[in-house]
């Protein structure tokens, strides 16, 4: 059973008369990693905060059709419980942290579900390392870069050992490397068994991890499929504003304009310079 | 060219934080000439930001000097600068503040005293020049992100400024909003404006500038032009940059071939094409 | 606001001092503010602070904070002593150093100001020994969990105290990219007359408040997903503060240094008045 589904759910927030999402169909198995992209305001932050309950518990509105997490409906179980199976980690990584210290940031969310303080220390202890942030435990977020911020909200969302990761934009605020730090990641935590799913701009990074790509514009999902069928339709993705892999597109150019025939479209540099070297070879 | 081409000029420039005990920048010696689309990059903390805010005199130099437009930046405040240098900050929600877009846009121009024709022409102008034709009585709250950041800029060139200084313009938007904040730039630049952006979305610093500056430690790294500068993977990839994966390919398919422009996806089709008829000769 | 988070990372250093339970080290800071409102003679308020510098070395503490302290005393002390004497009241029997119409100067007025100048320098001492020693976020985890547990009052308190020096440092942050950004646009903050001034924090406060209520929206919404609960309800305490025999100690000498003091007070030698 689809750990996370959605049946036809609609939503409009209060005071608004536009559709943040319109008759959402979608389902998550266990241990996927699925990656989401759109426009901006296309609904991507709405379809996160739906599945953790935060639409329509906390943000209200117009909200029509059934989510289930793990089996529980995400509209009526309250926001606290939900944590515990699903993380989310948000887009500004300033604002999602609490605390004055990582230590405390982490065993927050711990001492409010009354976990024994044993357990407590048993989790942080293993997310510090699982992020790398031993030596800064003690640390104010003020002295931390973005990139570690972000690890931090990470670590904090799974000391709370949530089945499925949520990751909102959560690089963009992020130089290059710390991007890439996100990213690996999530990518190790794939590999350990927890789902994944990832919203993100930058198409190059979510390319090497996810099994899946989820495109919404303007609240509805237009194409759910593997990463490569649907990142290698490179005048969808182009006419909706969004930047496919460079390496994807090199292979479209060569395939549209100078006929070079291709089995599948290269998603990173490796298999690109595999599949453009035979070309020039052949 | 002549040496009156340069706009903007830092001699050994070193400069350290009051309450730091390292520097933030140092020895940094630049000359950006009348014109030039110049983007600045490095990973967070590299000093490409402090080095930004010595262009228009928020950071004073602790060593050495910065010249803009012929003026020396540490005899002038940041008001007078202005003058001279515009600024756009990375969040338009830190400067936006009035109650309407005509209000927002004429701010700055009424600071540094100019008659009520030139304020009106030059926003007429700035309206025109960031597509926010007709939204003069809207609130600036009330627009979306994107437009916002266009009104950010247009606040900015109100001033009419020499040079045009962008940190981060593209943060938290998507690509099709990035790419046309980064066209209007890039039309003022063919105008004559200099253009100096800060920017993490190397994809977009290989569209439009023509001379990239790379920070790394407190110091220039490399400065070149765009193609020279991405060429370079294994030094850019040391300071914490992916080059954008266009160089990456061109280096490991097409070691012989020397760029004499910045590269997209097209023309590496093109490049690979013509490298295939080569080898087939 | 760098000064604020220095404080805070003090209070984590390891040494015996440090270690105590932070409500002891309250208690102790309570009667050592107490001491200097019971003792004016300048030479016993002087012991006072030698102890608790003595206290400061075994805390590991380093010479870069003292030197805070350093330079501020004579400062403080010298501006007591440059001006309380031309307020002492003028009684013939005093020694004049100069007596001009109202203007006058005694040796006695001079004693006076020292001593309460040194009044002021115990007092200092013993806050910045309590709070470079104290992890004053652990402390108020410490007051919370007493709160919640023995007069049932909401964590959401304690949480608001220590959310703020969370938020606080990034909040002045964003002060300071906001007046750069009018500064950029030739609007500068700290020119022009009181009533200019004035004027130009109206542009500076709206793009502040907007970012303090988008910021409010976003920890409304962390605090559900981080299982927080306003109302009272159980929850764990993962800082176990439990008070020792050494705590016990600590607070002792504080205590003991109320008794002295009172003690002193009996014999008549707690008064500067004796020497004057």
């Amino acid at each position: 059973m689809a750990i996370i589904e959605l049946r036809d759910v609609s939503f409009a927030y209060k005071d608004s008369t536009v559709l943040a999402l319109s008759h959402v169909n979608f389902s998550v198995e266990r241990g996927e990693f699925v990656g989401v992209i759109g426009p901006t305001g296309a609904g991507k932050s709405t379809l996160c905060w739906t599945i953790v309950g935060v639409v329509p518990q906390i943000l209200r509105g117009e909200f029509s059709g059934a989510v289930f997490v793990n089996g529980l409906a995400a509209n009526e179980t309250p926001v606290a419980r939900l944590a515990q199976i699903v993380g989310l980690v948000q887009q500004d990584a300033e604002a999602q942290l609490l605390m004055t210290d990582i230590e405390k940031e982490i065993t927050f969310p711990l001492e409010n579900l009354c976990l024994p303080r044993e357990e407590i220390d048993k989790r942080l202890n293993y997310v510090l390392d699982l992020v790398g942030l031993r030596e800064n435990r003690l640390r104010h977020p003020f002295y931390l870069s973005g990139g570690q911020k972000q690890r931090v909200a990470v670590a904090a969302v799974l000391a709370m050992e949530p089945e499925i990761l949520i990751l909102d934009e959560a690089t963009s605020e992020l130089d290059p490397v710390g991007a890439e730090e996100i990213h690996d990641l999530a990518g190790s935590l794939k590999k350990q068994g927890k789902t994944i799913i990832m919203v993100e701009h930058n198409i190059d990074e979510l390319a090497r991890h996810a099994d899946r790509i989820v495109v919404i514009d303007h609240g509805e999902i237009l194409r759910d499929g593997p990463t490569r069928e649907v990142l290698s339709d490179v005048d969808f993705l182009c006419g909706l504003g969004i930047y496919p892999p460079q390496v994807t597109q090199v292979a479209y150019h060569l395939s549209r304009q100078y006929g070079v025939q291709f089995e599948q479209f290269p998603l990173n540099v490796e298999e690109g310079e595999e599949l453009f070297g035979k070309m020039l070879r052949a | 060219m002549s040496v009156d081409d340069i706009v903007l000029k830092t001699e050994e420039l070193y400069y350290r934080y009051p309450t730091r005990s390292d520097y933030a920048l140092i020895n940094v010696n630049l000359d950006i000439r009348k014109g030039e689309f110049v983007a600045i990059i490095g990973q967070n903390g590299s000093g490409k930001t402090t080095l930004i805010k010595h262009f228009n005199g928020l950071l004073k130099p602790t060593r050495g000097r910065v010249i803009v437009d012929g003026k020396d930046t540490r005899g002038l405040p940041t008001s007078e600068l202005a003058r001279s240098v515009g600024y756009v900050f990375q969040n338009p929600d830190h400067q936006i503040f009035a109650e309407t877009v005509k209000d927002e846009i004429d701010f700055g121009p009424k600071n540094l005293g100019f008659p009520p024709e030139r304020i009106e022409q030059a926003r007429q102008r700035v309206l025109a020049e960031m597509g926010l034709q007709g939204l003069e009585e809207e609130m600036p709250f009330q627009l979306s992100r994107g437009q916002r950041q266009r009104l950010a800029v247009a606040s900015v060139l109100a001033m009419e400024p020499v040079i045009l200084i962008v940190d981060e313009p593209t943060t938290g938007q998507d690509w099709r909003e990035s790419i046309s904040l980064m066209e209007l730039i890039y039309q003022l630049n063919k105008k004559g404006h200099t253009c100096v952006v800060t920017t993490h979305n190397m994809n977009l610093v290989s569209l439009f500038a023509r001379r990239v500056i790379v920070m790394w430690r407190s110091e220039v790294y490399l400065d070149g032009t765009t193609q020279e500068v991405f060429a370079q993977v294994d030094q850019i990839l040391r300071a914490g940059i992916k080059p954008p994966e266009v160089y990456e390919l061109a280096r490991r398919l097409l070691p012989d071939v020397r760029l004499d422009r910045p590269i997209i996806p097209e023309d590496l089709a093109e490049l690979l094409v013509k490298e295939r008829e080569k080898i087939h000769r | 606001m760098a000064f604020v988070l220095q404080m805070l990372e003090l209070g984590k250093l390891r040494s015996p001092i440090h270690s105590l339970d932070p409500r002891a080290k309250l208690l102790w800071w309570i009667c050592l503010i107490i001491v200097p409102i019971l003792v004016t003679n300048p030479f016993i308020l002087l012991a006072f602070t030698i102890w608790i510098w003595i206290m400061a070395v075994l805390a590991k503490i380093s010479y870069k904070m003292y030197r805070f302290l350093i330079i501020t005393y004579p400062v403080m002390v010298g501006f007591i002593v440059l001006t309380w004497p031309f307020f002492y009241p003028a009684t013939e029997d005093q020694f004049y150093f100069f007596r001009f119409g109202i203007l006058h100067w005694s040796l006695e007025g001079t004693i006076y100001a020292l001593a309460m100048g040194m009044r002021i320098v115990l007092a200092l001492t013993a806050c910045t020994f309590f709070v470079m020693t104290t992890d004053l976020m652990g402390l108020a985890s410490a007051v919370g969990e007493f709160m919640q547990n023995k007069l049932r009052i909401s964590y959401m308190y304690p949480l608001m105290v220590i959310s703020s020096f969370k938020f606080l440092p990034e909040l002045s942050g964003d002060y300071i990219t906001i007046t750069d950004s009018f500064r950029s646009r030739a609007c500068d903050i700290d020119a022009g007359s009181i009533v200019q001034r004035f004027r130009k924090t109206i542009p500076v406060a709206i793009p502040l408040i907007d970012s303090m209520l988008r910021r409010a929206m976003r920890i409304s919404i962390a605090l559900e997903l981080k299982a927080f609960d306003v109302d009272i309800k159980d929850r764990t305490f993962y800082e176990k503060y439990v008070f020792t025999w050494k705590d016990v100690l600590f607070v002792l000498t504080g205590v003991l240094a109320i008794l002295f003091s009172i003690l002193a007070i009996v014999l008549g030698i707690a008064k500067v008045e004796m020497y004057l």
